[in-house]
Formats: C-alpha cells, sequence, structure tokens
C-alpha cells in the first residue's frame, strides 16, 4: 500500500490506489445500471431479443385501386376504391378496422370538436373568428360512404365509431388468406386555414379564384393490425399521427384538366396529361445538375387564368408504400431535378411543386433541399427507394405524406407585386423541406407507430434532419439538438418521461422532438462515437425498413450492433424525468509519502510552518529570549525541533528500503502529483465525466470517462488523476456536451459565470439610440419624485383592480 | 386585440406549449424571466390573426409579443400585488422564440403566484409550464386551459390558487 499525503490540509490521508468510490449496497436497490428486462417486452419468435425481425415476423398488407375525382366547384372529392386485404397474421380476423380520419371533420362526431371547450372570456372575439369557429361547427365533413360491398358485390355489414369504422366480414378471414372489398365514398374537403393541426385541405385565392388541394387522409384507410397491438384501432384527433399497413396503389385522379397534379407514385400516363415539351423537359431534369422547370412561371399564371371546365386523368402507380396522398392547382410551377445514386444505379425525381407566391424563393430552394435530404439520409439510414421525391408549397405548414410533403413557407408579397424574404424564412423553408422530405425514411418506410411513440418518428427524424443542416451549411444554427437548449425542461418537476403514449404528452415539442433528438446526438457525438453510432443507427434503418419497429427493437439493435452497454443511458434518458447535475466538488492534492524521514520530516515542517499564520508567531521575534540570556538552560530539543529525524528512524528507514525491491523503491522516490476529484450526482441522470484541465504551466489537457465510473455508487464519486505536473483548474463539461443544468458547479475553483439572461440583457442594453436619449427634456430631482408619488399611486390602485378581477374571473 | 379563437393551418408540428423559467436571485437582487414559445406556434398565430401570407419580420413579433406577454403572463406577491415586470430583450430564431423580463425581487421573497396563459386564449391544447428557480431548487406547475392562478412557493404552501380553504 502507498501512502498519499495532502499538500492542502496538512493531513495524512491513507487511501488504495483504486480510489474509484466507496460502493453503497443500499443504492443497489435501484440501480441505474440494472439492464432493462422488466420494461422491455420478453423477446418472441415476431421480434428478437437482439432487437431485428424474427424468423416468424409477420406483418398485413393492404393494396389499394382507387379513381377518384376532384370537383373544384363544389370542392368534393369523390372516391371508389377496390381494396385487398391480406391477412399474413397467424390469427383468424372476424372483421376488418378502417380509418376515417376525415370524420374528424364532421362537427356530428368527432372527437376532436367534442374534446375542445368553448373558451371562458369570449371578450375580444371578433365577427370574423366567430364566423370560423361557427364554420367549424357547421361545416358537413367526414365521409360519406355510399356503398361497402364484397367482391360478389353483396353489401357488408359495418359499424362507424368516431373516426373508424368496422367491416363486419361474412366469414372469419383465416390466417394466410386474402379478401377483396368494395367502397364508395365522398367528402367535402375543409378550408385547411380553418382548421389546427388539419393536415391537409384546400387554400382559396380571392385575386385569381383559384385553389391550392393538398389531399389526404382522403380514403378509408385499413388500420394496422400487429403481433404486440391487434388492431391499433384508436380514435384520430388530430395530434397523434398515424400507423398504416405497406401494399401497392394504383390510383386515378380526374381533375380540372388545366390542374397540374402531384402524387405519391410515378405518373403512368404523362402522355395524355402534358404537353410534348413538358415530356421533353422532364426526360431533361433526370440528368440536369440543376433544377429545371415542367411546368414554367409563364405557363403557370397562364393555367390560372383558364377556369376549364374540362377534366383530365392522371394515373400513378406506388408500390410498397404506407399511404397515399396528392396535390393539385391550377396554379403550380413545377420544377425536378434527377438524382443519380450510386448505391444501387436508380435515379430519384426530386421535384417541387408551388404558386408564384412561392417566388424567388421556391424555384431556388425547394427541390434541392429535396435533394439534399436523399443524400444525407441516404447516409445514415437507407437508399431511397421510391421513384419521386415531391415538395409542394400550399396551404398546410409542414406535413409529410410517402413520396409527396406540403410545406408552407412563403416570402412576404409588398403591395407592388414585389415578394421579398428572410434569412430566417429561408433557413425555415429548408428546415421544414428537409424535415418532411426526411419522413419517408422515419415512420413512411421504417414504420414505427407514430400515434404510440411520437419519438420513434419526430425524435429521429429531428435528429438527422439536424444532421443535413449540418452539411447544407457550415454555421447552421444547432436548434433543437444542442444539449444546452434542452437544460431549462429537463429541470421541471413535473414532466413525463419520452416512453409515453402521443395523444397525452404535454409539452410534445420538447418531450418527443427535442429530447430524443438531443439524447440521439449526445450518443453520437460523445458517448459512441460517430462510428460506433453511424453503423448501429444505420442497422437500424436496415433491419426494420418496410416493417414495424418498436421502441424495444430500436433499443436493442443499437446495443447490439454497437456492442456498447446503453441500458442505463435508455434508462435515464426514456424512462424517467432525472435531468443531468453533476457536481465538481473538489480537486484535492496530494504526493506519494517516499518513508524517507529526511524528505518526510522536512515536509511535515513545513506543513507545520504554512500553518502559522498568526501574527503572534513572528511579531515578538525581535524581543530579547530567555534561552539566550541564560544559555545553560538549553539542551537538545533546543537545537533540534519535534521534526528532526532521529537515528531510529534512519536505520528503520534503510531497513525498510533493503527489503524492498528495486521496483518498490522507484515508486517511493515518484514525486508525482497525485489529485483527487470529487463528483455529486444532484440530478440524478447518469452521464459520463468530461474534463478539461488547466496546469499551472499553461498546457491544457482533455480527459474523458465514461458513465460507468457511476456503476459502484452513482450519487458520489472520487476520480484520481496522476501527473507530473500541477493542475491550476478543472472544468467539467467544458463544451457542454451532457445537458448538465447547472453549470456554476462544475468549475474548479469556482467561476462567475454570465448566463443566458445577463448575456441577452447586456445586448439589449447596448443597443440604445443616443440620439434619441439626449432629446429628452431635463428635469429635477423634485419633478421624478413627484412623478414617482403619482406613478405608485396609480400603479398601486391598478393592481389592487387587476388582482380582484382576476380572482373575480377565476371564481 | 387579440382575437379569440383563431384557428390554426394545421402544422403537423405545431406544439401548443411554451415554458417558462423564473429564477429568484437574491444575490443580485432580481426576479430573472425567461419565456420560451415555439416559433411556428407565435407565426402560424400571426399569419391568422394578421390575415396575411407573408412572412413575419422579428420587428413584427416582437412588437406584438410585447402587447401579448403582458396581457397573458403576470406574477403576484402573496399579498396580491402585481410585481411589474420590465421588457428587456426578444430573441427570435428558427425553432424557439426567447422572451426575457425582469422585476426587483424584495428580500426574502420566496413566494410567487403566477398567471400563465399565453396562447390559451386561442389554442385549447395549448399547455405552459413554469419552472421557478431559488438556490438550485426548482418547482414547476404546468398551465392548461381553464388552469386557475398558481402559488408557488419555498417557504409555504404551493397550488392552486386562491386555495380552497
Ligand atoms: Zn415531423
Amino acid at each position: 500500500m502507498i501512502k498519499l499525503k495532502s499538500t492542502l490540509l496538512g493531513l495524512f490521508v491513507c487511501a488504495v490506489f483504486s480510489v474509484s468510490s466507496h460502493a453503497q449496497t443500499q443504492n443497489q436497490i435501484n440501480d441505474k445500471f440494472r439492464q432493462l428486462n422488466e420494461y422491455l417486452p420478453t423477446a418472441n419468435s415476431y421480434r428478437t431479443a437482439s432487437g431485428a425481425p424474427g424468423y416468424a415476423y409477420w406483418q398485413q398488407r393492404a393494396d389499394y385501386k382507387i379513381d377518384v375525382t376532384l370537383d373544384d366547384d363544389k370542392q368534393t372529392i369523390t372516391g371508389k376504391a377496390t381494396i385487398k386485404y391480406y391477412n399474413n397474421s397467424p390469427d383468424p380476423l372476424k372483421y376488418i378496422w378502417m380509418q376515417m380520419d376525415q370524420n374528424r371533420f364532421d362537427p356530428k362526431t368527432s372527437m376532436d370538436k367534442k374534446s375542445e371547450t368553448m373558451p371562458k372570456t369570449t371578450k375580444g372575439m371578433t365577427m370574423e373568428s366567430f364566423r370560423k369557429y361557427v364554420d367549424e361547427r357547421t361545416f358537413d365533413g367526414g365521409f360519406k360512404v355510399t356503398s361497402l360491398t364484397d367482391s360478389n358485390g353483396s353489401d357488408l355489414k359495418n359499424v362507424v365509431v368516431g373516426s373508424m369504422m368496422r367491416i363486419d366480414l361474412p366469414e372469419p378471414l383465416a390466417a394466410g388468406a386474402i379478401t377483396e372489398f368494395n367502397i364508395s365514398w365522398w367528402y367535402n374537403i375543409p378550408d385547411a386555414k380553418k382548421y389546427k393541426l388539419s393536415r391537409q385541405g384546400y387554400e382559396f385565392f380571392p385575386r385569381d379564384e383559384n385553389r391550392i388541394y393538398e389531399i389526404a387522409q382522403w380514403y378509408p384507410r385499413v388500420t394496422a393490425y400487429s403481433d404486440y397491438e391487434g388492431w391499433h384501432n384508436k380514435e384520430y384527433q388530430g395530434s397523434g399521427e398515424f400507423t398504416l399497413e405497406f401494399g401497392d396503389y394504383d390510383v386515378a385522379i380526374t381533375a380540372p384538366s388545366d390542374h397540374i397534379v402531384a402524387a405519391t407514385g410515378e405518373l403512368q400516363n404523362s402522355a395524355d396529361v402534358l404537353t410534348q415539351d413538358q415530356r421533353d423537359r422532364l426526360i431533361e431534369a433526370r440528368t440536369a445538375s440543376v433544377p429545371v422547370f415542367i411546368v414554367t412561371p409563364k405557363e403557370a399564371v397562364e393555367n390560372e387564368k383558364s377556369h376549364s371546365t374540362q377534366m383530365k386523368t392522371w394515373r400513378f402507380k406506388a408500390d410498397n408504400v404506407r399511404d397515399f396522398a396528392f396535390a393539385s392547382s391550377r396554379k403550380f410551377i413545377w420544377d425536378a431535378m434527377g438524382y443519380y445514386m450510386s448505391e444501387n444505379g436508380e435515379t430519384v425525381m426530386a421535384m417541387s411543386f408551388y404558386p408564384m407566391a412561392g417566388e424567388p424563393l421556391w424555384s431556388d430552394i425547394s427541390t434541392h433541399a429535396v435533394r439534399h435530404t436523399l443524400n444525407v439520409y441516404n447516409k445514415y439510414a437507407l437508399t431511397y427507394p421510391y421513384p419521386v421525391a415531391i415538395s409542394v408549397n400550399g396551404p398546410i405548414g409542414g406535413m409529410e405524406y410517402p413520396m409527396i410533403s406540403f410545406n408552407g413557407a412563403r416570402p412576404t408579397t409588398h403591395e407592388d407585386g414585389t415578394r421579398t424574404y428572410s434569412r430566417r424564412t429561408k433557413h425555415g423553408l429548408i428546415g421544414v423541406i428537409i424535415h418532411e422530405v426526411g419522413h419517408n425514411y422515419y415512420p413512411m418506410i421504417i414504420n414505427s407507430d407514430e400515434r404510440q411513440w411520437t419519438w420513434m418518428d419526430e425524435g429521429m427524424n429531428t435528429f438527422v434532419q439536424n444532421l443535413a443542416h449540418q452539411e447544407w451549411k457550415d454555421d447552421y444554427p444547432l436548434g433543437r439538438i444542442d444539449p444546452r437548449n434542452i437544460t431549462g425542461y429537463m429541470t421541471s418537476t413535473n414532466q413525463v418521461p419520452i416512453m409515453s403514449n402521443a395523444e397525452s404528452v404535454i409539452q410534445k415539442g420538447n418531450n418527443a422532438y427535442a429530447k430524443p433528438a438531443t439524447a440521439f446526438n449526445i450518443l453520437r457525438e460523445s458517448i459512441m462515437g460517430h462510428e460506433l453510432f453511424d453503423f448501429a443507427f444505420r442497422e437500424y434503418a436496415q433491419r426494420w425498413k418496410f416493417k414495424r419497429p418498436t421502441p424495444a427493437d430500436f433499443f436493442r439493435t443499437m446495443e447490439d450492433a454497437s456492442g456498447v452497454d446503453l441500458d442505463w443511458f435508455w434508462r435515464g434518458w426514456f424512462y424517467t424525468t432525472d435531468h443531468v447535475d453533476i457536481s465538481l466538488d473538489n480537486v484535492r492534492h496530494f504526493t506519494i509519502d517516499t518513508k524517507d524521514p529526511e524528505i518526510e520530516e522536512a515536509f511535515k515542517r513545513k506543513q507545520e510552518m504554512e500553518k502559522r499564520t498568526h501574527p503572534s508567531y513572528f511579531s515578538n521575534d525581535d524581543l530579547p529570549k530567555r534561552v539566550d540570556e541564560f544559555p545553560g538552560i538549553k539542551d537538545f530539543y533546543n537545537d533540534h525541533d519535534e521534526f528532526t529525524v532521529t537515528n531510529k528512524q534512519r536505520n528503520e528507514y534503510n531497513k525498510l528500503i533493503a527489503e524492498l525491491e528495486p521496483w518498490q523503491i522507484d515508486m517511493l522516490k515518484d514525486d508525482s502529483n497525485i489529485y483527487l476529484l470529487d463528483f455529486t450526482n444532484i440530478g440524478g441522470l447518469l452521464m459520463p465525466l468530461y474534463l478539461e484541465i488547466v496546469y499551472t504551466d499553461g498546457s491544457i489537457e482533455e480527459k474523458r470517462y465514461p458513465a460507468e465510473i457511476w456503476k459502484q455508487d452513482y450519487n458520489q464519486v472520487t476520480k484520481m488523476i496522476v501527473t507530473d505536473k500541477e493542475i491550476a483548474s478543472v472544468v467539467l463539461d467544458p463544451k457542454y456536451e451532457t445537458a448538465d443544468t447547472d453549470m456554476f458547479n462544475n468549475f474548479f475553483p469556482r467561476r462567475i459565470l454570465e448566463s443566458r439572461f445577463d448575456l441577452v440583457k447586456e445586448k439589449a442594453n447596448q443597443a440604445r439610440d443616443m440620439l434619441k436619449e439626449n432629446q429628452e427634456k431635463p428635469k429635477s430631482l423634485d419633478d421624478y419624485k413627484k412623478e414617482k408619488q403619482k406613478e405608485d399611486d396609480k400603479n398601486k390602485k391598478l393592481s389592487e383592480e387587476n388582482f380582484k378581477k382576476l380572482l373575480d374571473e377565476y371564481k | 386585440m387579440i382575437t379569440l379563437c383563431v384557428a390554426g393551418n394545421g402544422h403537423a408540428h405545431r406544439f401548443y406549449a411554451s415554458f417558462t423559467q423564473i429564477e429568484l436571485q437574491p444575490t443580485k437582487g432580481t426576479i430573472e424571466v425567461i419565456h420560451r414559445i415555439f416559433t411556428h406556434d407565435i407565426e402560424d398565430l400571426l399569419m391568422r390573426y394578421r390575415g396575411s401570407d407573408g412572412e413575419l419580420s422579428d420587428e413584427v413579433i416582437e412588437s406584438f409579443l410585447k402587447d401579448y406577454i403582458v396581457q397573458a403572463f403576470a406574477i403576484y406577491s402573496p399579498d396580491g400585488n402585481m410585481i411589474p415586470l420590465n421588457w428587456i430583450a426578444v430573441e427570435v430564431t428558427l425553432d424557439n422564440i426567447f422572451v426575457y423580463q425582469e422585476a426587483p425581487l424584495q428580500e426574502g421573497q420566496e413566494t410567487l403566484i403566477i398567471a400563465d396563459r399565453i396562447l390559451q386564449d386561442l389554442f385549447d391544447d395549448q399547455s405552459n409550464t413554469v419552472n421557478l428557480k431559488l438556490d438550485g431548487k426548482v418547482k414547476s406547475h404546468t398551465f392548461q386551459k381553464d388552469s386557475k392562478m398558481y402559488q408557488i412557493s419555498f417557504n409555504g404552501r404551493t397550488g392552486d390558487y386562491p386555495f380552497e380553504n
């Protein structure tokens, strides 16, 4: 055992070399490093313990053949579909549940409207907004099913439950069997701008009396049936999104003949609907390095005027998609550019559809952003498997469907007809396009359940979106994945864990987007490193593309493919509401006890002398001393202080040295500095320790210790650092990597930190207008006193009144 | 005047949430307030409110919030006196809007009554979380539609205000 001596306190501290921690067994009851087993479902033949689909994995399938007509005069959709349903499950099914999401806009049945409460205070409601409020409740929305028959033409019994419909089959559909049924319906298309979270609808342009239609949730869709939940029959309330089955789509869209239609899938009959010029341009665009207009701005302006009463049918096919959406308008400019993917030799058409109101921003940005998204996501997830990727500008602010997304940002149109846009609008548009096109991967292809686990699509997508931002331009703000931005939220004492149901999540923006995206960022940048993280994250995408992963499959795959035990991380970040606050309490300095009495006694003497700081140790030094006047009273002790080395000590040392091996003697001569760093985990969430050590010689060293450092005791650990230099200061998490919520206790010695508030205040104070300040009339002190008295009286009265009023309101 | 029940435009990524951090700073003698609101929420709201499809400048957003926050958010001493908050600044970023306000802190004050209706007159689903922080301790409350005022105290009672008994 080697003894350490403290250079700070003059205490001789005895410690073993492995000082990592004091084990505390009572902590283990609630072990943060325990495997997640009790949270994760038991592995089975459908889903393996390594996080991959099992040998008996199955999912249902639904193919759709649909004829649909868009009536621009009445703003209706009328459709007729043949749906082929494959029961790949091992279970016989007596009925099939359908999602009737348009029923959300039926005021008679909508759960969404029923659960909405009338605001208490009606003051301030304008006629305009009251009209909207009434409209919402009188709008004749929702699916009107006109027929539902089996393949023989016989009627099928059905029951509508809010936004769901149960089709009762005459015979149970056996495991492995296929059934076909026909359904016809129509509905009034809602004005998208009248609803929050409408996700689809039309936008009216009064100037030219045209509309842009963004059509989605427009046909009865088969509800998902899975091995872990059976029928996902959950009422649609608007906030949670969708869970759907894959299948092939063959859709014929009939629209006014001067409309341009964009849709999920590949256009099958371009000769019927496009001019020869337009078809030539499409071919040119395939290999172009910049977007090429298929419909030019000039042609779009001409189309706006024609208001044709003729109809045209556009046919689209889409294979292996989980949904189908389209957009249609006279107003569309259309540009396109091919993206050749060297991974598989295929070319994807990146395309954009937008009105003149989107210019000049859209033709510059949109198609580039689509192509950029494919480029980046292909790297982190999987090679894009579809023939087109589309961005449409219309009424919807941002919403994703397979191969097609709706993105709302536009420039400002000024009175003189010119249009300008700010940097924020531009960044915002790039961001929203990357985000919505990115949703093709999460969850359109990696088909997680959006309604139950919002973080699996939004969190992962937001994370990769931010990686794409970084590759767009160097100084793109980090935004939602910056650990510093999540700290405030993470200290709230009333959050719910990320692993909560989507519809019940309050603070969804933080919980489903920012917190998981930040967690992935920390895993990649700090805990796993790019190589291990990227491999495992991509492996998850590869395993689950066109399949239905659950959170457990993701957690398991990340560990399985990287070899890193992350249960502690998932537990802390996804199953608890703990936050990160680690304190660097103390840095204690020691050197090695050499056992050599000549050195050690001198060291003790120095320590003792350093303690003698009080003035009375020195202030009487000049006075004559009795021992000098009577030298006879002096003896051995007068010439030798208590730290004088005796012969006995020398002998003992020599005896010790004689018994030691040469390497042991060397160790005793080591003049290293030994530092013990004490850390306390205040927030509860375990994180690695990242240290920046500045030495007295000015050199700087970075040290990184994994979270496992907390394994024995996750309230307190001590880390030893041995160095031949002397430490001047230590910072814990100097780069703000861990979302530590209180940085004040991360510095040794403590430092005054400028808070975000201070910085902003400073900046605001600097932005003064001195000219204006100088124009103020000078006032006397008396003036101010009078003014203040007046102001105080007024405020007091006002505040009393307001408080009383507020109290009344809440009664 | 902000109108009631303005319907949003169906953004898949609207959050209907705000987050407010109030820090009692005895050493500085101040109460610091930072509101964090999602930029999308404010943009969509203002589009409706102004009835235009154009973009919004930072100045428009700031002048709107200056009027709006004063009506929607207030803090009171336990004696019922409103504590007037000075306007410090607004920061508009791509994802978030931060609003900074400040007031003097009375000595020994460890209790605030909070009214937070930010965007609740407009969106039924709006939820506003407030963290009150003193010496590293945090207490949180989330205001939903129809929430009462709320008292948070580090040396007394915490709960819906006025108290039932
Ligand atoms: Zn999203």
